[in-house]
């Protein structure tokens, strides 16, 4: 079928590439304790880009029959694009990463509404009541096939968790999201009505001095500020803050970016990326200097350089965009962050558009966060605002948390920084 | 499809109800960068989504291969089955089934214009963005979706709705002194390729706009009267009232307002709208994902609580009808209740009494996002621009604009509202991990006082 598609297209265009993905999901959520969703879906189409005199068209289908429908439609987009002298990827060797945790496959409705059970389970264990739960399990199967010689399948699975606990007018929210399904959902639940138990009562507060940031929030911050920083498209078209800024000192020596594609089981780990490009491990931050920026075959072709293995899909419909696998910190120094005499733990904060991705300014209001004395979490905080300016806390940096935290493409360690909290 | 769904629903047994809602789908998407014609791509799909009720519970199955109609029936009926191991013990208010045909009204549908000739004139658009010294680059996104929806169900609906929906949005990059700044502006609605007719009008508005955002400045913070634009105040009928008043947020606690039905809790100036019905708007449609018919609803009538927004499930358990506002982003979605197009009613004063008397307070323009809790009825909003206001008058510009308050509180201190009213800003709404298309407006409003962050 594949090929049969492929060697149509290229009837009438120099190159071309077809991506197929399929997929199945089965997803479980609550409402307080009683099942409100039980769902099945099953997803899966082609994406088909043609390249004729080095401009490159585009067009996706769901239904085979609409295949002719979508060569003809993809060739006619490529006369209308503009001439960039684009070419396919070509097949190179990549490193084989695992990607499917094979006991999801024997999960079927029954096991994953049981394990929504122990999720709740969990919370009531904790001490709280279950306000919301969901557990999903996706099985997927992706092909790419191009007229360069690149033939390369994957699986993959992703598992997913989350849970709100509901202690009085506090709530604690918890959540898991990886390709291994190695995790205790009683443990999830209890630790979400934790931190639901540690929130009763919370208040706004002011407050100058030691700020811990949690990792959950620090990768809302990387994924707004630095993440379109490091796009190679962003950089060429000048509208990244660290255009022309590699060597530079951008953040405190104590600090080591990798972009990792090879961390086990993590939400971007591949072998390859959605073009058939290896994917590759690199710094993006080297002790603080700007060390490299992220590439599809597309933007590396326009600027002369390979592409870096980060040309990722969004699903079928969508052409490869820049995105990061796994994004890992290595800092150079760990401490506990938490043996302070007095310091705020910022777990969560929320309303990150007022976040400005360009000058790096915020006023973040903290949704969960405590006071942090002699190593224990004291007084909740809530409802107050966070203010200051991100690229300076990533030039000041005064400590590392002594253990790591994986959530979902982030892994690292947890921060301290000096800065201000301004009560209502 | 229309009689492939319908004979493989006459032949379901053993459910107390089915519904099925399917799609076929054509899509259009031109962008340009600066002056590049970055990516011209076209695309086809189809799906379906099957809910059963069983044993009081819901399973849900969704595929995109018409071949697996059959299967996803059996699967979704088996789903239910698991699912009454700890039902919602879910009852469906009554509705009538309806049996109707709706095309949506375009001047011209986009199967009718060559793709060539929506690139040349998205093109001609983005060269007639002004050559600034200070404007660095510029985006174009246009796009069209049309095709046709089923909704059908074991009580009889059959709707059939040929839809068109096109969006042209356009951002404009400014720089200077190494800072980058950037505005954009957008329309969407049931419109057809005539969506790009007079475009060059807001091109040169958000031109405008990303130069302006050169020579603001930040605002000072502290509590202040402001008088916020049509886009503003629908942002605040939208985030802060019509989550709070989503049956399902408040069936389970998580509203502000759940006790409050027709208590007072807003000046006798504020009058909210939830209308799905109004022509062409980007938040309308002419059945929800469960056939009941788009309605208007008074949601604040001059202060006063007046109605929630329901799915026939929220209607069964609050003892009333259902209001057409169950929706779905997708026939992979289960359906749940979301807005349509959120307002303010308009006033009656002038836009220069609503800034007659302000010794120094904010004017606030567009939105640039924002969050709200419902179940405490805190928000935050930030804004595109705006001006200080001194002694009545506009003057300097001011970025980064954040508003913070309090639904109930805020509300109370609405003073006035102007006559001039636009209802249109179109956006996707997101809950629970489904996006849907929505917009919101009303009137130019002043709020006797505020938090102003940023």
């Amino acid at each position: 079928m594949m090929e049969k598609i492929l060697n149509k297209s290229l009837r009438y265009v120099d190159q071309a590439e077809l991506f197929h993905s399929s997929s199945k999901t089965i997803l479980a959520r609550s409402t307080l304790d009683k099942i409100e969703t039980l769902k099945t879906l099953y997803a899966s189409g082609y994406g088909l880009r043609v390249v004729k005199n080095g401009a490159i068209g585009f067009s996706y289908f769901s239904d085979e029959k609409h295949a002719e429908h979508a060569i003809k439609q993809a060739v006619k987009t490529a006369k209308l694009s503009k001439k960039e002298r684009y070419s396919l990827p070509t097949k190179k060797r990549y490193r084989r990463v695992k990607t499917l945790d094979r006991s999801y496959l024997d999960i079927d409705e029954n096991k994953l509404v049981n394990q929504l059970f122990l999720l709740m389970q969990g919370v009531e264990e904790g001490g709280a009541e279950p306000n919301q739960a969901e557990v999903s399990v996706t099985i997927s199967h992706t092909h790419i096939v191009n007229s360069e010689g690149i033939d390369v399948k994957a699986d993959d699975s992703l598992g997913f968790a989350y849970v709100v606990a509901k202690k009085k007018e506090a709530t604690g929210s918890e959540y898991f999201l990886s390709k291994s399904c190695g995790f205790d959902m009683e443990d999830v639940g209890r630790h979400a009505a934790a931190i639901a138990n540690k929130s009763v009562g919370a208040k706004p507060v002011t407050f100058g001095g030691d700020i811990i940031l949690g990792v959950d929030a620090f990768q809302e911050f990387f994924g707004v500020v630095i993440i379109p920083a490091i796009n190679g498209e962003n950089v060429r078209r000048k509208k990244s803050i660290w255009t022309d800024k590699i060597g530079e000192t951008v953040m405190s020596e104590s600090v080591t970016i990798y972009d990792d594609p090879f961390i086990p089981w993590g939400i971007g780990t591949s072998s390859f990326d959605d073009e058939g490009v290896p994917c590759t491990r690199k710094p993006i931050i080297d002790r603080g200097v700007l060390h490299s920026f992220l590439y599809d075959t597309r933007t590396a072709n326009l600027v002369k350089k390979e592409s870096t293995g980060n040309g990722f899909r969004s699903g079928f419909s969508g052409l490869p965009n820049i995105s990061v696998t796994n994004i890992v910190m290595k800092p150079k120094h760990r401490e506990n962050v938490f043996d302070t005499e007095k310091a705020v733990y910022v777990r969560e904060l929320m309303g990150f558009h007022n976040l400005n991705p360009m000058t790096g300014d915020f006023a973040l209001s903290i949704s969960t966060g405590f006071f942090v004395e002699h190593g224990e979490l004291t007084k909740p905080i809530r409802g107050c605002m966070l203010v200051g300016n991100f690229f300076d806390i990533m030039k000041n940096i005064k400590g590392f948390h002594k253990e790591d935290v994986i959530r979902g493409w982030y892994r690292g360690p947890k921060i301290l920084f000096e800065g201000r909290i301004v009560g209502k | 499809m229309h009689d492939t769904l319908e004979r493989v629903l006459n032949n379901v047994r053993g459910v107390q109800f089915i519904e099925i809602n399917a799609v076929e789908n054509f899509t259009n998407a031109i962008t340009i960068k600066g002056k590049e014609v970055k990516l011209v791509k076209t695309g086809s799909s189809v799906g379906f989504g099957v809910r059963v009720l069983r044993n009081n519970s819901w399973g849900f199955a969704a595929s995109n291969r018409v071949e697996d109609l059959e299967a996803c029936i059996k699967s979704a009926k088996k789903l239910a089955k698991v699912s009454s191991k700890r039902s919602l013990n879910v009852k469906l208010a009554e509705n009538n089934p309806v049996s109707d045909v709706v095309n949506d009204k375009v001047r011209i549908h986009p199967s009718d214009v060559a793709i060539e000739d929506k690139v040349r004139r998205c093109r001609e658009l983005s060269k007639h963005a002004k050559q600034e010294k200070h404007i660095m680059t510029t985006d174009i996104q246009f796009m069209e979706g049309y095709g046709t929806r089923y909704y059908l169900n074991s009580e009889g609906a059959d709707i059939v709705h040929r839809f068109v929906r096109s969006s042209f949005v356009f951002e404009a990059f400014s720089k200077k002194e190494g800072k980058v700044l950037s505005a954009d502006e957008r329309d969407a609605g049931h419109i057809g390729v005539e969506i790009l007719d007079g475009k060059e009008e807001l091109v040169d508005r958000a031109v405008g706009m990303a130069l302006l955002l050169l020579q603001s400045e930040l605002p000072s913070k502290g509590r202040m009267p402001v008088v916020i634009d049509p886009k503003m105040a629908g942002v605040l009928a939208h985030e802060a009232i019509g989550h709070a008043c989503e049956a399902d947020t408040v069936l389970t606690g998580k509203s502000v307002l759940e006790k409050k039905m027709n208590c007072r809790i807003g000046s006798r100036a504020v009058t909210i709208v939830d209308d799905a019905t109004l022509p062409k708007l980007f938040g309308s449609y002419p059945y929800d994902a469960e056939g009941t018919k788009a309605q208007r609803k008074v949601l604040v009538n001059e202060g006063r609580l007046k109605q929630f927004l329901h799915s026939r499930e929220t209607a069964a358990k609050m003892n009333t009808s259902p209001t057409g506002n169950a929706r779905a982003q997708s026939t992979d979605s289960f359906p749940i209740v979301r807005m349509s197009n959120t307002f303010f009613e308009r006033g009656d004063a002038s836009l220069d009494e609503l800034f007659s008397g302000i010794k120094r307070g904010i004017y606030v323009h567009g939105m640039r996002g924002g969050v709200t809790e419902t179940n405490t009825g805190y928000f935050q909003f930030a804004a595109e621009y705006g001006y200080l206001i001194e002694n009545g008058e506009k003057t300097k510009p001011l970025r980064d604009i954040v508003l913070v308050g309090n639904i109930l509180r805020t509300l109370k201190r609405v003073e006035m509202a102007s006559k001039e009213f636009r209802v249109g800003n179109p956006g996707l709404c997101g809950k629970a991990g489904q996006y849907v298309p929505v917009s919101d407006g009303g009137p130019y409003l002043r709020i006797g006082e505020i938090l102003v962050g940023g």
